[in-house]
């Protein structure tokens, strides 16, 4: 895509920051999917029956389902026979004990996507968790969130040391048959996140879980399950990158939160996986499924994401808030430049009395790009004084993208507020000329009208994400107005 | 007509009454290609699955369950003569014409044939050119539409009107079948010349049954600079099963306001799609539903910009009391050809009662970045503060309640322009919101 100012153009030619391979030797499973594959994913890590049985349920749905087709979303069919679903770097013994023990390309591939895992960058404050393509490479901070009393541990590890809390809590918000992509999940994730904070702790820092593919004709199936006990609260951060290539590859991911009474939980996402090049060849395919739970009193469950990478996006964070007096809220921006398409927004789920809601929507869109919100707003019966305030904004940077708002609302209660506003337009030739003329380049004056579009979201960012994601903004951007 | 001791398949059944239609020499007024075309898009289509988006909140047990077999002419003396006197009054300035069970009635319409600003014509009347079936111009129904395809095929009469000047007229469709009789199709098909004025008011009224269904299709096209003022209310029997398809183009400088009511029938669903066709056209869309007991209303707006700088509004209001349901979805489409668009919707529900259910579906398609498009949805219950003040001054609660809830629908009413046809709705309205004699006091 040419645009009318050469000094865009060369900044659009900059494209994709974390397109670059990692050439390491990795532990690559044939490409197919059967149940032989799953007891061979299970094995490989070792799960005790109940997780074996569980997957083999899973899979054993997701050869009954057809893959969905309502999302506005065209790609070319996905040949779920053709990818493999298990690859890990190849392992020196049995695991990492420790940081020294990890690859050191592995950790330069993480030093050069400026992730902080090593705990000499423990001023960042964050505790890590690396996933590198189906298996868990590192986690920092361990020793010291133990001593709270919080787990964060990949999600095999969890497996092990803790089976009694996976069977617990495992596919009670996300259950295997959910959706066709939940199921594949279920049946073939090889590793994530697993977060469990005891009662009435408040987590000591920020936990962030930093998601890499590297192998070529791989897909990603990473379950994240946090479990938010009685009292506390944690901030849990996501972020996600992938080689350029010119094939797509499929991340079908599951992300399952649980809030018990008074407890809370902020998830936010920075999704940049490799979104293509100008032409709409290569990028990622993904479809992830992600719903919190609020099941205690008085909790609260808080979804932010900022997507600017991905081919295709099809995510619809959600809550289901069942306790009484519990929040949900969802803040996002989605940016879709070159051919991406994203379809994605909420689902609030209003069952307990007393529930509320708040949706903030921002949609942006550019060059051939099409950008759907699609959300729900369910009052049920029983959600006595219920509350929903949703606002869904679309920008359109050209003459050739597009903006769709697809939003249900269902009341079955009489004392139920509903509120939705939406609007979808170009930046005002107003605006942009009033920033012109106080001597900002036309890049400048965009971004900071764009900017401004999204404050509302960005300023419910972490700070080290907030300034990642105004970046990554005005990266996925230059070029795509002229 | 019996129906079969097994249960049939929706195909099995629509090939075996279409074939039983034709056999008990049922006079079509649609061309044979038309009416073959229709029949093989709707046994394709077959009827909508659950998770149809377009039929989300339908209710379609109703339709299936009902006849589908076209009625005959009601008998004069029994049926037409008794409906005199419950006709509604007449409107001042206002050609009648009055159509029971789809079949044209001459004895109950007060002109006929032709008018000074155009010329209206009944299909089964026998001239050549009217057993077409097919309007200028005309927008094909889709799956959305889907229920316009059985009208093809049953329709036994229909009006067509053509606009060369400036016409006020009246349509009344009554059905007086009932459970034992079969189906009503009404069929309108409305030409507004250019630079002509129509002022139509389409009425929908009469009896009904758990099993008695009428299934209207309307096609409306507005030559360049047209105007048409359209009114369209829905006041059906409480137990009727009521279908309805609404088909409109505006070409280039038409002007459309459409305001309708739906207020009758135990299931109704109503299919509009609207094409801003021709540039700088104008389409305004008010609507309000209102229902109770367990009665279901749909309504299923598409309204689709192609040419440059048109511009539409939207107003959909909806009370559901009881334990009835309100379905209001209306989408918007802004083609890339349709530079300078400018749109709002918004759409509002009030849920009267506990058990009662209100769905809106706000959508806003847009494919190109030079347009200005908004919607706003609420739904919720009546506003404690101002009915406290309504209290405070002395109105008992249940009259204060309703009191908003007619100040609630204000939007849509006040678009009705005919001082006759606006007494009559309010009349009606009041009176199924409930506590008539005091509302009516106070309007």
């Amino acid at each position: 895509m040419s645009t009318q100012d050469p000094s865009l153009d060369a900044l659009l030619a900059r494209g994709y920051q974390h397109g670059f391979v990692t050439d390491i030797e990795s532990d690559t499973v044939a490409p197919g999917l059967d149940r032989d594959t799953v007891r061979f994913i299970s094995a490989k890590k070792g799960e005790p029956q109940f997780l074996l049985d569980w997957r083999l349920r899973a899979l054993d749905r997701w050869f009954e389902m057809k893959e969905p087709h309502w999302p506005k979303l065209h790609y070319t069919p996905i040949d779920y026979q053709d990818i493999s679903y298990y690859s890990a770097p190849k392992a020196k013994t049995d695991g990492p004990k420790s940081l020294a023990d990890v690859d050191p390309k592995l950790l330069a591939t993480y030093e050069k996507l400026g992730v902080p895992l090593h705990e000499r960058a423990r001023l960042a404050g964050v505790a890590v968790d690396a996933v590198f393509d189906s298996v868990s490479v590192a986690t920092t901070f361990k020793d010291r969130l133990s001593a709270a009393g919080v787990i964060f541990c990949p999600f095999s590890e969890a497996v092990q040391k803790h089976p009694e809390l996976i069977e617990r809590w495992l596919g009670t918000v996300v259950p295997y048959g959910d959706n066709y992509y939940a199921a594949l999940n279920s049946a073939v994730f090889t590793d994530g996140s697993f977060v469990y904070i005891p009662k009435g702790v408040r987590c000591p820092m920020e936990l962030s879980t930093y998601f890499r593919i590297n192998a070529a004709k791989t897909g990603q199936f990473e379950r994240t399950l946090i479990v938010a006990d009685e009292g506390s609260h944690v901030s849990y951060l996501e972020g996600c990158t992938a080689p350029m290539r010119d094939e797509n590859q499929l991340h079908a991911a599951v992300v399952e939160l649980l809030a018990l009474d008074d407890a809370q939980i902020k998830y936010s996402t920075v999704q940049n996986w490799y979104p293509g090049d100008e032409n709409g060849v290569g990028g990622i395919y993904n479809f992830v499924t992600k719903r919190g739970e609020c099941r205690g009193r008085n909790s609260r469950i808080s979804w932010t994401q900022v997507e600017t990478g991905s081919a295709i996006t099809w995510k619809y964070p959600s809550c289901v808030l069942r306790g009484e007096n519990s929040v949900g809220e969802f803040y996002s921006v989605a940016v879709t430049a070159n051919y991406q398409q994203a379809d994605t927004g909420t689902k609030m789920i209003h069952i307990g009395a007393n529930t509320r809601s708040t949706i903030v929507s921002k949609g942006i869109s550019a060059g051939h790009a099409q950008n759907t919100y699609r959300g729900l707003v369910s009052v049920m019966p029983g959600a006595h004084g219920a509350r929903n305030f949703t606002q869904c904004d679309s920008l359109l940077l050209g003459s050739d993208c597009g903006a769709h708002t697809i939003p249900y609302i269902e009341v079955k209660n009489p004392q139920a507020i509903v509120e939705h506003e939406a609007s979808t337009s170009r930046i005002s030739e107003e605006q942009l000329f009033y920033c012109l003329q106080r001597g900002l380049s036309q890049e400048d004056a965009i971004n900071l009208i764009v900017g401004g579009f999204c404050k509302t979201v960005f300023r419910e960012l972490p700070m080290e994400f907030a300034v990642e994601a105004q970046n990554l903004l005005a990266v996925s951007l230059e070029g795509a107005v002229g | 007509m019996t129906q079969p001791d097994t249960p049939v398949s929706f195909s099995e059944r629509l090939q075996r009454d279409y074939d039983l239609a034709r056999a008990q020499g049922a006079r079509p007024i649609v061309a044979d290609s038309l009416r073959e075309t229709s029949l093989a898009k709707a046994l394709a289509a077959g009827l909508p699955a659950l998770r149809d988006d377009d039929w989300r909140y339908a209710r379609l047990r109703p339709v299936t369950a009902a006849q589908w077999l076209p009625a005959a002419t009601a008998d004069e003396a029994s049926v037409i003569e008794p409906l005199r006197a419950a006709l509604p009054d007449a409107l001042p300035g206002f050609g009648r014409v009055v159509f029971v069970d789809g079949h044209y009635c001459a004895s109950l319409s007060v002109a006929d044939q032709s008018f000074s600003g155009g010329q209206l014509r009944h299909a089964a009347s026998g001239a050549a050119n009217t057993r077409n079936g097919e309007a200028t111009n005309a927008l094909q129904a889709t799956t959305a539409e889907r229920f316009a395809w059985l009208n093809d095929l049953f329709a036994t009469d229909g009006a067509q009107l053509q606009v060369t000047g400036q016409l006020q007229l009246e349509l009344l469709f009554i059905s007086t079948i009932t459970d034992t009789a079969a189906a009503s199709y009404p069929r309108l098909q409305v030409q507004v010349c250019a630079d002509s004025q129509l002022t139509l008011v389409e009425r929908h009224l009469g009896s009904g049954g758990p099993t008695a269904l009428t299934n209207v299709s309307v096609q409306v096209h507005l030559q360049s600079a047209a105007r048409l003022q359209h009114y369209r209310v829905q006041a059906m029997a409480r137990d009727a099963v009521f279908m309805d398809t609404l088909l409109a183009t505006l070409d280039s400088r038409a002007n459309y306001a459409l305001t309708f009511i739906n207020q009758g029938a135990a299931t109704a669903r109503s299919s509009l799609r609207l094409r801003l066709q021709g540039d700088n056209t104008q389409l305004s869309v008010h609507g309000v539903s209102l229902t109770d007991e367990r009665c279901n209303s749909d309504t299923v707006i598409q309204l689709e910009h192609v040419g440059r700088n048109s511009r539409s509004e939207q107003v959909l209001r909806g009370v559901a009391n009881g334990r009835s349901s309100i379905g209001l979805a209306s989408r918007v489409d802004v083609a890339a050809s349709a530079g300078g668009a400018d749109s709002r919707q918004s759409l509002k529900g009030l849920i009267g009662a506990a058990g009662a259910e209100v769905n809106l579906r706000p959508q806003l398609e847009i494919n190109t970045d030079e347009v200005k498009a908004s919607h706003g949805a609420t739904t919720g219950s009546l506003d404690d503060n101002t009915l406290f003040y309504l209290l405070s001054r002395g109105i008992d609660p249940e009259t204060a309640r309703k009191l908003l809830e007619w100040a609630f629908i204000g939007d849509v009413m006040s678009h009705i322009d005919i001082a006759g046809l606006r007494r009559q709705v309010e009349l009606t309205t009041v009176s199924q919101l409930g506590n008539a004699a005091a509302l009516e006091a106070l309007l």
